[in-house]
């Protein structure tokens, strides 16, 4: 008996069938029947699949699948139109690229946004994503405003499913939106300075989330004239504002930085934190919403300059850098990870390489009409499985790497463009992209987005009836 | 038997057509409906596994000595998950998410639930009832309503034609 149980393992126990005499095992067996009928179910067919499973499955569909299969019949929509359920979807939701295209022209302040939610096909491209339909109008009151500015967002950053840019460079209104509830609401972004603004000279507003007081906590960081106008320098002032409030309130000392006029490389991590560069300065910012506090992070030992060699971007959820040699034959990419000491020594980064790739250089030099475009100001989005990251060119096309083979595959943002909008925005970000140089913000941006289908106020904690959340139109 | 031979090495599993198969105790407990009845003392036996057709206990073995072949690396054990799936179709999957809950496999039950989301991604809500087996129990206003609602996402979706 023992022999023949052992003779069926060698054969790796596939569909091998045992002709044990059965009589023998009776006693036994109708125990184990019995252990077995209380665990089990009764048998199932597909139409009785358990909701637990169902949920299993819901889980980890994309948001937009989740919203289609409401639709199934009524049981599903009661699995699905749910908040507990919501709350485990996000929290099981990996981060997914979002593209935001501005409205250069000002006129009409509305913004397209596209998430790529497809999971990695065979030769991974970003599911052809279409809009999410988040186009944002904005009121009345909002248009005309600041029309002497381009009507270019700013930097779009992005937190627990949430995306937040401000207008006219900040000095109009703030959008903090979910995409894929298609609901947005309006913080007022009034900066310092805004009576005279000739001083006002650059303004960025980011969303993050502080651990401490679980709140969402937009910052906004304004370059000024100094108060004492004796010797007219330019400093930054930061400013917070704890969402569902409505007062600015000074965030501390701002790092100053001789020469930094421009903010660029702005980048955020899902979990709230804020990274950004200072136009011809190496080193990395960031602010930490629990302490409210400032902190440089030096940038890994990159053997070549780093000003223009070098570009923030998120992968797997942490801060990732890439860096291209100065021959571009190589690209390097780290990852970041935050080590808090709990102590006086406060907290550290730590890098981490992640990839080294050989690039293909024939390609390299002749693209971008014909100017030198350094792979290391591609911008990291997101790990695709089979070795792949997919990085944004700062213009209007992924890029895929494979990591082993350092093969490269370009492909545009956004097919199959229809809306004579969007061509606009593609035409405008040609001529935008010397400002991409210029530490200025661009018409389209590429940020990691971790779909949340929890509605606006509900993310927010927000329960101010005064707060008006408005839905974009489909 | 297992009682008087000491810890058994083999057990032999009965789906609920009546096949056998033999397995390796320590591949089989990653089932935890099975470790459990190992753990009691009710697997000297043969095992009956009432939920479980033999076509797919064929396949949940092959995975459990497939997946406990490979040290503890989780990268090579997703690897060897996805591979394994790869050929699967759906009606093969849904059997097998219902056998890893019948079983309490929790890392074939979170492969193949990802592997069936993958597999819906883009599917038309008329594929979806096709392959669930589900009858629409919505009003033609009631859908419309519940589509509208959402209308956006119907949008790059497969129309029924598709399939």
């Amino acid at each position: 008996m023992k022999t023949d149980l052992e003779f069926q393992t060698s054969r790796n126990g596939g569909a091998g069938q045992d002709p044990t005499d059965e009589e023998d095992q009776q006693p036994q067996q109708q125990v184990v029947a019995a252990v077995a009928a209380a665990v089990a179910e009764p048998p199932t067919d597909l139409d009785s699949i358990p909701d637990g499973i169902l949920e299993e499955i819901f889980t980890r569909v994309p948001a937009k699948t989740v919203f289609c299969s409401m639709a199934v019949n009524t049981k599903w929509l009661s699995i699905l139109d749910n908040r507990t359920f919501f709350k485990r979807h996000h929290s099981l939701s990996s981060a997914r690229p979002l593209v935001v295209f501005s409205d250069p022209s000002g006129r009409r302040s509305n913004r397209v946004l596209h998430l790529y939610e497809g999971r990695a096909l065979p030769d991974y491209r970003p599911m052809p994503a279409r809009s999410l339909g988040t186009r944002i109008d904005f009121p009345d009151m909002a248009r005309g405003r600041c029309t002497f500015l381009h009507g270019v967002n700013s930097f779009v950053t992005s937190c627990k499913g949430l995306v937040c840019w401000a207008t006219h460079r900040g000095a109009g209104d703030v959008v903090l939106s979910n995409p894929i509830t298609g609901e947005y609401m309006l913080a007022n972004a009034h900066a310092r300075g805004m009576n005279s603004l000739r001083e006002l000279a650059s303004v960025f507003v980011g969303v993050g989330y502080s651990r401490e007081t679980k709140t969402f906590e937009l910052l906004k960081m304004i370059l000024a004239l100094e108060d004492d106008p004796v010797d007219y320098s330019m400093v930054w002032y930061p400013e917070l504002l704890a969402l569902g409030g409505n007062s600015w309130r000074p965030a501390g000392e701002a790092l100053q930085f001789d020469f930094s006029r421009m903010i660029y490389n702005l980048v955020n991590v899902d979990d709230g934190t804020i990274y950004w560069r200072y136009k011809d300065d190496s080193s990395i910012c960031t602010f930490d919403f629990d302490r409210t506090l400032f902190r440089v992070v030096d940038l890994p030992d990159f053997e070549g300059p780093v000003l223009k060699t070098v570009s923030l971007g998120v992968l797997d959820d942490t801060l990732c850098a890439s860096f291209a040699s100065p021959d571009n034959t190589y690209l390097e990419l780290w990852s970041a990870k935050t080590i808090d000491n709990c102590g006086a020594r406060g907290v550290e980064t730590a890098w981490k390489m992640l990839h080294r790739i050989r690039i293909n250089t024939s390609t390299a030099m002749l693209e971008n009409n014909g100017r030198v475009w350094n792979r290391g100001a591609y911008r990291p989005v997101m790990h695709v499985e089979n070795n792949k990251i997919l990085m944004h060119d700062r213009r209007t096309n992924f890029r895929l790497y494979d990591v082993v083979t350092g093969s490269e595959t370009v492909f545009p943002l956004v097919e199959d463009i229809n809306d004579n909008d969007e061509d606009a925005d593609e035409d405008a970000d040609e001529d935008d992209d010397d400002d991409d140089d210029d530490g200025h913000p661009v018409a389209v941006q590429v940020v990691s987005l971790v779909p949340n289908i929890i509605c606006l106020k509900e993310t927010l904690n927000i329960h101010d009836g005064n707060i008006r959340v408005l839905r974009t139109e489909s | 038997m297992a009682a008087e031979t000491g810890t058994p090495t083999t057990l032999t599993l009965k789906s609920n057509d009546d096949e056998l198969f033999s397995v390796a105790e320590s591949a089989a407990i990653l089932s935890v409906t099975i470790r459990n009845m190992v753990e009691d003392g009710c697997a000297g036996g043969v095992i009956p596994l009432d939920n479980v057709d033999g076509k797919t206990l064929a396949s949940v073995i092959t995975y459990m000595n497939g997946i406990s072949a490979i040290p503890a690396d989780e990268e090579k054990k997703k690897s060897y998950r996805d591979k394994f799936l790869s050929d699967k179709d759906f009606e093969t999957l849904a059997d097998m998410v219902l056998a890893a809950n019948y079983l309490n496999m929790s890392c074939l039950m979170d492969a193949v639930s990802a592997k069936i989301a993958q597999v819906m991604e883009k599917k038309s809500v008329g594929w979806v009832r096709r392959k669930f087996g589900i009858e629409n129990d919505y009003t033609p206003e009631e859908e419309a309503a519940v589509k509208e609602e959402h209308k956006w996402t119907f949008e790059g979706v497969e129309t029924d034609d598709d399939n």
